[in-house]
């Protein structure tokens, strides 16, 4: 055999093992809660609708995680980064993921970034940051919510109680807007002023709530929730969500979308819809995969 | 004598450390040395971002209690690439937050007879809450039907304000109830679906009630001793209360300053009192002693020296005024968080000079610590030219745990994030950062 024969063999044979590699990798999606703790955020938080139809659109449509963790204590803790991380990488390490797309809700949207901006907070980060290609932040509270302030403001009784009680949740106050001024200064990235994310983190942006009892729309994901949340929404600016201004939705990484922009109809999504199968989010979500 | 041997040679190191000043100079030569690493040789230059100076630092006495938010013991390298321009490792600025709410308490009893709010703008929000007298963690949440028939949750006692019994006599005496004096509402039904604690409910006042001293009234049976908060947010009024602080992030002795001023459609207008109080996370209060307004401003520096908090987390600081407009009494209410921290370690020592060999450029950081946790230095990595020229290129990071003492963390930028050097261009190791993540600290 030629020299040259030989050469163009290895050739053929490394490349098609890089291409075998590259044909194997496994693309996953993880579904992140907001505030609160779950033990059932499938059906609880996102509903099985919303999910079965998002990860229609991976190759493999069992190639998904629906974390459950404690979202009422301070992100960095490990009842929420450290649950978070211990869930994504048992999904990560036992599907052999390595195009990670997190889609986070709420708060969620702080917890994962927490985990980016702190690689060496714990030995599970580093692989989870490698391993993900993306974060799709919908309805992050990336700079606060005024709305937390005004949950633990008006309680100067009850906040002192809450403070040693655990009243108002660790998550709440944490939300709060000079708390969340404070961490994005100091602890996370990717808001303006800052470094970067080692990761794309691109937020959707729910810019109103509608809830006229005639209009249907106000219907998808609960009328009552709709109520609620326009009231909610008097704490915020004309743009937002009902839970949070659009400003701080879009405060971290890029932004991807406005809601408007590519719903149905172009329906605004509210803080309660952005986590449902309403105005196509879920098609949205599933053809970016 | 040993303990001033000790104490001379500590001296001796701590002038030492201090006079010394790091600098990451250019790349002159590389060679092989014993352990296979390459010296990357150095020189000093004054334009180099890599130059650091060591200042002189005070670290808290060994014994204080401090809480840990991390305990994590293993080492964790992290580098990444970066082609960002903003390259700062924190981003110190003043905070501000703006007020236009007020809060105050009152009885069940106080709520039958009647009790006064004060509004300057139309459409004010108004949000009626029981407060829990009762381990809230011990909640358990019942269903009650109140007069009107609405269903509402009931906890340990406390009753929802049912809104369709809430009776408004608005500033020109006229006496209104539901939907002819709330443009908007929400029962405790609709908002526990919210954050809001349970058993709140919310209206908004109807645009026809303008503005100035109202009387809110419940024609419910509740329990006399019931307390409730009423929160007031009187989002259209031109009175915005004002609070400014330098720094949200202030080491135990340093100095919180903080400025304090009304605005009036957004001119300066004298507030007539105001009280200051810090809030620590573990829910302490700690007034704050002022020297009282100046033309109706409160600024103030206060050296902070309170007792470290048994729990992770930020302080606040509250402050309740009051202003006048002729008869009509304004009252704001606004808070700031910020992070009181010890100071638990310092940076001893950049190792001079950098190593290089397959795994990638390396640079070590000596770090002294006055209470066990795990530490994070980092740093980052720039590439430059004798011409001046500089450019961020990657950032690594390092943690461990340290017991107190002296340690060493080593940053690794991994080979793949280093490009061949051109001709006169050198790498340079700069902003070297340190973090207490068991205290969450930001160092240096």
């Amino acid at each position: 055999m030629k020299i040259s024969t030989l050469f163009f063999t290895l050739f053929i044979f490394l490349g098609s093992n890089f291409m075998l590699d590259k044909a194997t990798a496994e693309k996953g999606v993880a579904f992140v809660h907001g505030t609160g703790e779950n033990d059932d955020a499938l059906n609880d938080y996102w509903t099985s609708a919303m999910v079965n139809s998002v990860v229609v659109g991976l190759p493999n449509s069992s190639n998904y995680v629906v974390v459950n963790c404690d979202f009422e204590a301070f992100m960095w803790t490990s009842g929420a980064a450290g649950c978070l991380a211990g869930q994504l990488s048992n999904f990560i390490n036992n599907n052999n993921i390595d195009d990670l797309i997190v889609i986070t809700h709420s708060n969620g949207g702080n917890v994962m970034r927490w985990i980016l901006s702190n690689p060496t907070w714990d030995s599970r980060y580093p692989a989870i940051i490698n391993a993900t290609s993306k974060v799709n932040a919908i309805a992050a509270t990336s700079k606060g919510t005024p709305l937390a302030n005004a949950v633990v403001n008006g309680n100067a009784f009850e906040q002192i109680l809450g403070w040693i009680l655990g009243y108002a949740s660790d998550a709440v106050k944490m939300q709060q807007t000079s708390w969340m001024s404070y961490y994005n200064s100091y602890w996370l990235l990717g808001t303006s002023g800052r470094p970067s994310l080692p990761v794309t983190f691109r937020s959707v942006v729910g810019s109103d709530v509608d809830s006229a009892i005639w209009d249907g729309d106000s219907y998808c994901a609960g009328y009552a929730n709709q109520v609620a949340l326009e009231f909610t929404q008097n704490w915020l600016d004309s743009c937002s969500d009902g839970f949070v201004n659009c400003s701080s939705q879009s405060g971290a990484g890029s932004l991807w979308f406005y809601d408007t922009w590519k719903t149905k109809g172009r329906e605004p999504l509210s803080h309660q819809q952005s986590r449902r199968d309403c105005f196509n989010l879920d098609t949205i979500l599933r053809n970016d995969l | 004598m040993k303990q001033l041997n000790n104490k001379m040679t500590k001296t001796i190191s701590f002038a030492i450390a201090a006079l010394f000043i790091f600098s990451a100079g250019a790349e002159k030569k590389e060679a092989p040395n014993r352990d296979g690493l390459s010296i990357v040789k150095s020189s000093l230059s004054k334009s180099d971002p890599g130059k650091y100076t060591l200042r002189p630092i005070t670290l808290v006495p060994a014994n204080l209690q401090l809480p840990s938010a991390n305990n994590h013991r293993a080492m964790v390298q992290f580098s990444r690439s970066m082609n960002s321009t903003v390259v700062s490792t924190k981003n110190i600025k003043p905070v501000k937050a703006v007020s236009q709410e007020y809060w105050f308490n009152v009885s069940g009893n106080q709520l039958k007879k009647g009790v006064e709010v004060n509004t300057s703008g139309v459409e004010a929000l108004v949000r009626i809450s029981p407060v829990s007298s009762v381990n809230p963690l011990e909640k358990k949440a019942s269903r009650i039907k109140t007069q009107s028939g609405n269903v509402l949750k009931k906890q340990n006692g406390q009753t929802a304000i049912d809104l369709e019994l809430l009776e408004i006599t608005a500033p020109d005496g006229r006496v209104m109830q539901g939907q002819n004096a709330m443009s908007f509402s929400a029962n405790a039904k609709q908002l526990s679906t919210t954050d809001f604690s349970q058993g709140s409910s919310g209206f908004k006042m109807s645009k026809s009630l303008s503005s100035g001293r109202f009387q809110l009234k419940t024609n419910q049976t509740i329990a006399d001793k019931q307390q409730y908060t009423i929160y007031v947010l009187d989002k259209n009024s031109p009175f915005k209360l004002n609070l400014e602080m330098a720094s949200q992030q202030i080491f135990s002795g340093n100095q919180l300053s903080a400025k304090v001023h009304m605005s009036r459609s957004g001119k300066q207008s004298k507030l007539n009192s105001v009280t200051a109080k810090f809030i620590a996370p573990d829910g302490k209060v700690f007034p704050v002693k002022t020297n009282g307004l100046r033309n109706g401003i409160l600024e103030f520096n206060q050296k902070l020296d309170m007792p470290f908090s048994n729990q992770v987390g930020l302080w606040e600081m509250h402050i309740e005024s009051q202003a006048k407009e002729g008869q009509l009494q304004i009252s704001r209410n606004s808070k700031l968080a910020f992070a009181y921290q010890p100071r638990t370690a310092k940076v001893n020592q950049i190792s001079q000079p950098t190593h290089r060999n397959k795994r990638g450029l390396s640079r070590s950081v000596k770090v002294s610590a006055s209470h066990a946790g795990r530490y994070e230095v980092t740093g980052l990595l720039y590439l430059a030219n004798k011409g001046g020229a500089k450019q961020v290129i990657a950032e690594a990071r390092t943690a461990k745990w340290i017991e107190p003492g002296d340690a060493e963390l080593t940053l690794l930028f991994k080979s793949s994030l280093l490009p061949k050097l051109q001709k006169g261009q050198y790498f340079s190791v700069a902003k070297i950062g340190l973090n207490d993540q068991s205290r969450m600290s930001v160092l240096e």
